[in-house]
């Protein structure tokens, strides 16, 4: 009963902070990525270049009717590469979150229900993996692995899963002693039922406000490490990457990086203001 | 109290020891071998297989981590395979770059971050708070490397005050090619402190000892100097200790973009090289700064806060 009065009072404080600026970063966050997902989808059918196709004749081109944001350092079409890394990006990144989120639930809960042996083995390794230099841990991976979009999956996986299991662990440890779940128990409801019908659905409002910000941290993680040339591998289009390749021309082709750029900070701001709305949390 | 320290250092100790192991076997995945990797391509195979022996990468995996430990113990951690030259060395070159960017980055990222966290916690719920909460928000999403080349050519081309990229060699030209790598870095790192530093100030400003001193007539911006910032000062030390790997990260990063001669590029350049021994001394050379950041963070909350060094 105490929970719920808590829960009751903490609701009235998230109501206070819907203002209506914070209500208006919501909708402004949702038409991004809403915008972002359809590019991701339906954006490489309807490109009016191919992405790949590189015309030697015409590099470096200014936009113009032809080419909107002009050609790259290969004579591509950068518009067109900018949209197919939409989905190339959008997708991992969104990939990159889901994995660890279905790792850490999965491992969390189960650690909280069953207890015992169980708990003691997934939070030894939490510990392990948050008291180690994660960034510098996807470095190595990447160092040996070799670049490319699977080493950073496996990666970004095996660093991100923590946050999810530590926070479904806290929530089922809280409720799985409720009256409720004793009742489905003696109703002779299995364990893998009770965890996904009944204990699950008590941390999904927070997992999603975690997953919805990792899928930007991911995204910008996949870019820099694209920009640096160890994550997405050319031809294959990509933001990271693609502004990389306009280093060297950004003093006259300022819009080769630009572009790019924007992308990434829209989209993953967009995210950032989704995630913001979700969150319970008043600061 | 020296039951706590003692337990810490134990721990880092056994964390360190992970580290290294992790770095080892890593390595050990890595595909071709050293001697081929010193040679090259065309070298005969029983002089690849000499070196190969002379190295001692032929023995076991359990007598190599061994001795591999046992060098690091004693500050050897080989040759670099593209260059030949002691590890060493080529870190020690580096080092500096490094340095002067962390130092720089961290302070103004906290003066940043203190800042704008006063400002918001001082003007809660106005348009002033408003936009510095958004800030926070959106510019956690801006991409390190495209601030940085948007202040190359916003700021750096149009006034030539700062040079576009390396790292000069007077201590002039250091402090002139340090300002806009620094200012990235802390546009980086500054959102999330701002963020816990508002939370934790709004938290101090609203408990007892604060309203018992507001009642006593302290002035509003006393109160919040004296007696709000102090406390929130521990919540944000751990997170800049926290934040250490990601301050890292992003001077990797930095130092890319702004081609400063750091330890960062030398590991990217040491990945693409795929140069173990370079990639192995960096990434223990990190893997220590960070440790030693939480080791810091700890020391000071203690000094900060009596409370801390009764736990």
């Amino acid at each position: 009963m105490s929970d719920m009065t808590a829960n009751l009072s903490t609701g009235e404080v998230v109501a206070s902070t819907r203002t209506p600026a914070s209500r208006l970063g919501y909708r402004i966050g949702l038409a991004i990525v809403g915008v972002a997902v359809v590019l991701a989808v339906v954006g490489p059918f309807v490109v009016a270049h191919d992405p790949y196709q590189q015309e030697l004749m015409n590099r470096l081109a200014p936009p113009s009717g032809e080419h909107w944001l002009g050609t790259d350092a290969l004579g591509r079409d950068v518009f067109s590469r900018l949209v197919v890394a939409t989905r190339v990006d959008l997708g991992v990144g969104i990939l990159g979150a889901l994995l660890p989120f279905l790792l850490g639930t999965i491992l969390g809960c189960v650690a909280a229900y069953f207890g015992s042996i169980w708990d003691v083995i997934v939070m030894r390794l939490t510990d392990l993996v948050l008291a180690f230099p994660v960034y510098i841990l996807i470095i190595t991976l990447i160092a040996v692995g070799g670049s490319g979009i699977k080493t950073l999956l496996i990666a970004f996986t095996g660093v991100g899963w923590v946050g999810y299991a530590r926070l479904v662990r806290s929530v089922v440890l809280r409720v799985k002693n409720e009256d409720y779940i004793s009742a489905a128990r003696l109703g002779g409801v299995s364990h893998g039922r009770i965890m996904v019908r009944h204990l699950l659905p008590n941390v999904i409002r927070s997992s999603l406000t975690l997953l919805v910000t990792d899928v930007m941290f991911v995204l910008l993680g996949l870019a820099s490490f694209s920009y640096l040339g160890l994550g997405i591998q050319p031809p294959t289009p990509d933001w990271g990457a693609m502004i990389a390749d306009a280093q060297p021309y950004m003093q006259q082709q300022w819009w080769l990086i630009a572009a790019p750029g924007a992308m990434v900070a829209l989209v993953g701001s967009g995210l950032m203001l989704i995630g913001e709305r979700l969150d319970d949390r008043t600061y | 109290m020296l039951l706590g320290v003692v337990r810490r250092l134990a721990s880092v100790v056994i964390l360190l020891f992970g580290v290294l192991a992790v770095v080892f076997i890593l390595g050990q995945r890595a595909p071709g071998n050293p001697g081929r990797q010193l040679l090259g391509l065309n070298a005969p195979q029983d002089a690849v297989d000499a070196l190969n022996h002379k190295l001692g990468v032929d023995r076991s995996l359990w007598t190599q981590f061994w001795s591999y430990i046992g060098n690091i113990l004693h500050g050897d951690l080989g040759r670099s395979y593209s260059s030949s030259e002691p590890v060493n060395g080529l870190i020690w070159d580096r080092f500096d770059a490094t340095a002067w960017l962390l130092v720089a980055g961290l302070a103004l990222s906290l003066i940043l971050s203190i800042t704008l966290a006063t400002l918001a916690a001082r003007y809660r719920g106005t348009w002033i708070d408003t936009t510095i909460r958004l800030f926070t928000v959106t510019s956690i999403a801006v991409p390190t490397f495209w601030s940085g080349l948007l202040l190359v050519l916003l700021v750096a081309l149009p006034t030539g005050w700062f040079p576009v990229g390396g790292f000069g060699t007077t201590t002039a030209d250091h402090f002139r090619s340090i300002v806009l790598p620094a200012v990235t870095l802390a546009i980086a790192t500054a959102p999330i402190q701002v963020r816990v530093l508002r939370a934790n100030l709004l938290e101090s400003l609203g408990s007892g000892y604060v309203e018992a001193a507001a009642s006593r007539g302290v002035p509003r911006r006393r109160l919040l100097t004296r007696h709000a910032l102090p406390n929130a000062a521990v919540p944000a030390i751990a997170v800049v200790s926290i934040q250490a790997g990601y301050l890292l990260f992003g001077a990797v990063i930095v130092e890319n973009t702004f081609r400063l001669p750091g330890l960062g590029s030398g590991l990217v350049t040491a990945i693409t090289q795929r140069d173990y021994p370079m990639i192995n001394g960096i990434t223990l050379l990190f893997a220590v700064l960070v440790i030693s950041f939480s080791l810091i963070g700890d020391a000071l909350s203690a000094i900060v806060d009596p409370r801390v060094r009764v736990s």
